[in-house]
Parts: C-alpha cells; sequence; structure tokens
C-alpha cells in the first residue's frame, strides 16, 4: 500500500517494483497498474491536467484559487488576475497555469486542494 | 498592456488588458468570447470602405463622404424610416439615432423588443427605485438561482466576476458562502456549479414549478405529487427551504423562462414570486441575462427620449408604441431601415427577414454579413469598446465609460460620428 501510495503521489515510478517485471505470474496486475497510471504521466507535478481546447477563460479557477487570493487579493473578489504571481491567468480567452510551483498540491506538501476542479464548468481542469 | 472594457456580451467586463500586436491582440483577463470579439478589429475580412448599390445592383466601394449623402438622399426620399438594432451601439450614437428617428418621424426600434421585451420595461421602471447593481449580489447573495439561462455559454464570467463564486462584504468564503440553484429543461453545464439542480419538464414545467414554489412560500400549498413541474417533491421542498432560509436572493433568469409558449403565465409569477420572497429581512432581486452589450442602454435611452422602452413611432407627437414590429414588417409599413450593428437578415424570424429584404437599407457594420450583402449603402464602423469611446450600460443598467485601445482602420469612422453627420446634412 505505501508503494502504491507514493506511485499516485509520483515519488516513485513502477519500474521500480522490480518482480513485477521480473516475475510471469504479474503480468496480469502489471498490464492493469500500467492503465491505471498512465493518465498520471500526463498531468503536472499536482496531478493537475489542463485541457486548454475545452477552456471558456472563464476565470472561475482564477478566482476559487486560495493562492491566486492571497498573491493577488482582488482576484477573490472577481477581478481578472493581471499579475505574474498568480497560479492561474486567463491570457487570450485561455486560462494558463503560469505558476505551478505555488499550488497548493505541488510537492512537498501536495495538500489535497481541489477547489479549481470543482470550480470548472466544461471540465478543463482534471485532478488525478 | 493597456487596460479596456469589452463590449462581447452584456457583462462588460471592465477589469480587463490587451497589448495589441501588428497582427493580433494579446488579452489578460477576457474570456474566450471576449477575446474573439476584441480580436475581430484584426478579422482580414473587415469592412474598411463605405459600400452603396448602383443602378447594377452591385455593392461597389465609394468615399464616405458620397455614402452619407445617398444616406441623406434615401432619408428624404421616403417617409416611413425604419432605425432598428442599437443593443450593440454605444450611447452616445443610441441618442443620435433617436433624434434622426425624431426628426424624420421614423419608427425606433432596438433588440430589446425581440430580447426580452416589456420585461426590461417594467424592469428598468422598477430599478430606478431599487438600483441593485451585480456589485450588490457579490456583496450580499447568499443564494444564487439561475432559471433558463446557462452562463457557462452566455456569460462566461457572469459566475466569477458577480454570483457564484467571488467573496463579498456579507459573503467572506465565496462559493461556499452561497447556495446555488440552477432550473432548466436539461442538464447544463452551470448546473455543475449547484446545490440544487433542478430539471424542469420542457412544456409547463416552470408554470407549475412557480405556482407550487409561491404557495409552498406563503404555506398556502395543496397535498404535491410525486413531481412539480417534472422535478422529484423532494427535491423541490429542499430548494423551498433553502429560499426561505436566505437572506438575500439574486435570481437570473433567461430566454429559458420567457421565450416560452406560456410566458403570459410564467413572467407574472415570476414577478409573484419576487413579492413573496421580499417579506420581512429578506430580498429578493430579479435580474434578466440579456445577450447584446448595451440592451439597457438603448432602452434606457428610448425612455428618456420618448417615454417608451422601444418601438417608438415619432410620427406623432407625443410619440406612441407601435403595436408589433412583425405585423408592421410584414404588412409593408416601411419604405426604408437604417441598421446599426446587427445582422438583422440572419437573426429575425423568416416573414420579417424577408420583409426587410425588399426595403433599401443602410447598414452599419464592422464585418460583412447577409444584411451588409443585402443592403443599398454600408457604412464600415469602427468596433465598439475597441475602437470607440463613449458609453455601455452593463446587463444591471450600470454605466460603464469604454476605454478605446486602438485607432480604426484609416477611413472608418465610428457609428457616432456617420450617424452625426447624416443628421447634420438632413
Amino acid at each position: 500500500m505505501a508503494f502504491a501510495t507514493r506511485l499516485a503521489l509520483r515519488d516513485v515510478e513502477l519500474k521500480e517494483c522490480t518482480p513485477l517485471f521480473e516475475e510471469k505470474q504479474y503480468k496480469a496486475q502489471l498490464a492493469e497498474l500500467s492503465n491505471l497510471i498512465t493518465p498520471l504521466l500526463d498531468t503536472e507535478e499536482t496531478g493537475l491536467k489542463l485541457d486548454e481546447t475545452k477552456c471558456t477563460g472563464c476565470g472561475n479557477c482564477v478566482v476559487v484559487c486560495p493562492v491566486d487570493a492571497t498573491v493577488e487579493p482582488d482576484t477573490a473578489s472577481g477581478k481578472a488576475a493581471r499579475t505574474t504571481e498568480t497560479v492561474f491567468r486567463v491570457e487570450d480567452g485561455i486560462v494558463k497555469i503560469i505558476n505551478l510551483e505555488r499550488c497548493r498540491r505541488f510537492p512537498p506538501d501536495r495538500m489535497n486542494c481541489r477547489v479549481c476542479e470543482q470550480g470548472c464548468y466544461v471540465k478543463a481542469i482534471e485532478i488525478w | 498592456m493597456q487596460d479596456t472594457v469589452c463590449c462581447g456580451c452584456s457583462v462588460v467586463c471592465d477589469d480587463v488588458a490587451v497589448a495589441v500586436k501588428k497582427t493580433n491582440l494579446q488579452s489578460l483577463g477576457l474570456c474566450r468570447l471576449g477575446h474573439e470579439y476584441c480580436n475581430s478589429v484584426f478579422n482580414k475580412h473587415r469592412l474598411t470602405t463605405a459600400l452603396y448599390k448602383d443602378g447594377s445592383g452591385k455593392l461597389g466601394p465609394i468615399p464616405t463622404k458620397d455614402a452619407i449623402q445617398q444616406a441623406k438622399s434615401l432619408l428624404k426620399d421616403n417617409s416611413r424610416p425604419l432605425f432598428i438594432g442599437w443593443s450593440n451601439s454605444t450611447q452616445e450614437a443610441i441618442q443620435i439615432g433617436l433624434q434622426l428617428s425624431k426628426n424624420q418621424k421614423g419608427v425606433f426600434e432596438s433588440t430589446a423588443s425581440f430580447e426580452y421585451g416589456q420585461i426590461l420595461r417594467t424592469k428598468l421602471q422598477d430599478s430606478e427605485s431599487e438600483q441593485v447593481r451585480l456589485d450588490d449580489v457579490r456583496d450580499y447573495a447568499d443564494h444564487i438561482v439561475y432559471w433558463g439561462v446557462n452562463p457557462a455559454e452566455s456569460h462566461h464570467r457572469h459566475a466569477s466576476r458577480f454570483s457564484i463564486f467571488p467573496k463579498g462584504k456579507n459573503i467572506p468564503e465565496g462559493r461556499e458562502s452561497r447556495v446555488v440553484s440552477v432550473l432548466d429543461v436539461r442538464k447544463t453545464e452551470s448546473m455543475g456549479l449547484a446545490n440544487h439542480q433542478l430539471i424542469l419538464s420542457p412544456t409547463t414545467g416552470d408554470v407549475e414549478f412557480l405556482q407550487a414554489l409561491i404557495g409552498e412560500l406563503k404555506g398556502t400549498q395543496q397535498p404535491l405529487a410525486e413531481k412539480v413541474g417534472g422535478v422529484p417533491t423532494i427535491e423541490f421542498l429542499s430548494f423551498a427551504k433553502q429560499l426561505r432560509e436566505a437572506e438575500t436572493i439574486a435570481l437570473f433568469y433567461g430566454n429559458g423562462l420567457i421565450h416560452t409558449t406560456h410566458s403570459a403565465q410564467s413572467l407574472p409569477l415570476l414577478k409573484q414570486l419576487k413579492s413573496t420572497l421580499n417579506r420581512g429581512k429578506r430580498r429578493c432581486w430579479t435580474f434578466p441575462m440579456v445577450a447584446y452589450c448595451n440592451t439597457i442602454g438603448s432602452v434606457k435611452a428610448s425612455l428618456k427620449s420618448s417615454k417608451l422602452p422601444f418601438s417608438v413611432d415619432f410620427s406623432s407627437n407625443p410619440p406612441k408604441p407601435i403595436t408589433s414590429i412583425f405585423k408592421s414588417l410584414t404588412d409593408g409599413q416601411f419604405d426604408c431601415a437604417i441598421i446599426t450593428n446587427w445582422d438583422a437578415l440572419s437573426l429575425l424570424p423568416g416573414p420579417m427577414a424577408q420583409a426587410l429584404s425588399k426595403l433599401p437599407l443602410i447598414t452599419f457594420s464592422t464585418l460583412p454579413t447577409l444584411t451588409t450583402k443585402k443592403a443599398s449603402i454600408v457604412f464600415p464602423t469602427a468596433l465598439m469598446g475597441a475602437e470607440t469611446s463613449g458609453t455601455a450600460y452593463r446587463m444591471d443598467g450600470v454605466a460603464i465609460p469604454l476605454k478605446p485601445f486602438k485607432e480604426p482602420p484609416q477611413g472608418v469612422l465610428t457609428e457616432e460620428n456617420v450617424l452625426q453627420q447624416i443628421l447634420v446634412t438632413l
């Protein structure tokens, strides 16, 4: 279980579990685990996946992000992010993650914050 | 980056910035709709010269001053002009349009007539005493209701700027301090954010639901069936309970509620619901979710000039309302029309568009449209907000001064300027 948790947090890689690769009896488990972690490989260090093609630039994520509210307080009351300090900023009609390392999910803190995902109308943000 | 105001929809965002590059625009804070709207200043199909349909029936370029003379002649030769559009025009242009309509004894009609009709008249008359702004919604509304409208598709930043998410004076936790309810006939994107997701029956669900809700809130409700207007009774009761417990309710309604075959019943019921909720310390504010950026401005200007919200017939003094623009157009009561920044022929119902297309048309537009194709005279105009100063009225009736970020292309004037020149020459 400890290994699985570390795998989900991306502290370890699947190949570090050598029996999975060396012993034939684990072939099915290897295939299933590979399937499970494939989406994770596309995400950032925070597990956050942003699909820009779905984004409408509504700015819900900008307004709900607690980090944005701290570094640019006006965003919490609905204003657009205008500085380079926030996690999210809507540029050219689409949201961009401009400071991923400030996200509360970023290692080593890895807080289980999902407000941006919950606030997204169109599921452009997903957290894995 | 320079500050600007977006005129892409009726939220009229004034907290955004743009940087003009050689062939495109960079923006901060504009939603996808707003960015595309502002970026259309670089549209390669943009109209940059005035066009005039000569004897051969083909539109060809002419100098703007000649087009103004042609427009003058057309208006002089015809006694019953229609001035239509106005929701994508600045307040200053609308005022000149009203003056022109008055001088020519024509009919002034805005898109408000097709969008929200008499509701806007009542709303604006109410709001004179009420003066509720979207900023008040952000600061005080602890229950947000969207009824028959999906801001996720139509007004992208509405929820983040004013209704669901922002923190306000009495709303310390933003989304967590509010209850959100969405009522519609289908599962919408906005519903995904709601505590109460109420899917009404598409036939007369809203009428049944409103009647039952008013009864429930007044305590006079008869025993309920299994469903109320298509909504399971348990969900209906839970919604009613939370409305009763709210301090300030902001109800935003859209075409899904008002453009139905039974709106004659549902709209008075909505008004009744509002007065039922406005009891004791509890407040209820209602807002129509108008689409265009200055629909409210066109109604305000018209009310100020004629005491009528739209459909104003200036052929009599005092001006009187025309009974139906549909009937007036299809009966052939007009002999020419000025259409301002509105693709009327694409958007009006078939019989009206057909009747309009038979008239000599003077149109104002930034881009070629079906209406400009059929027009006799076309004036290319500066893009509202992006290339024009002036004022637009947000959906709550707040005046927003525009901040243009670019000069219009050479030879392209503002609608206000062209209308003024026509007015002067006449």
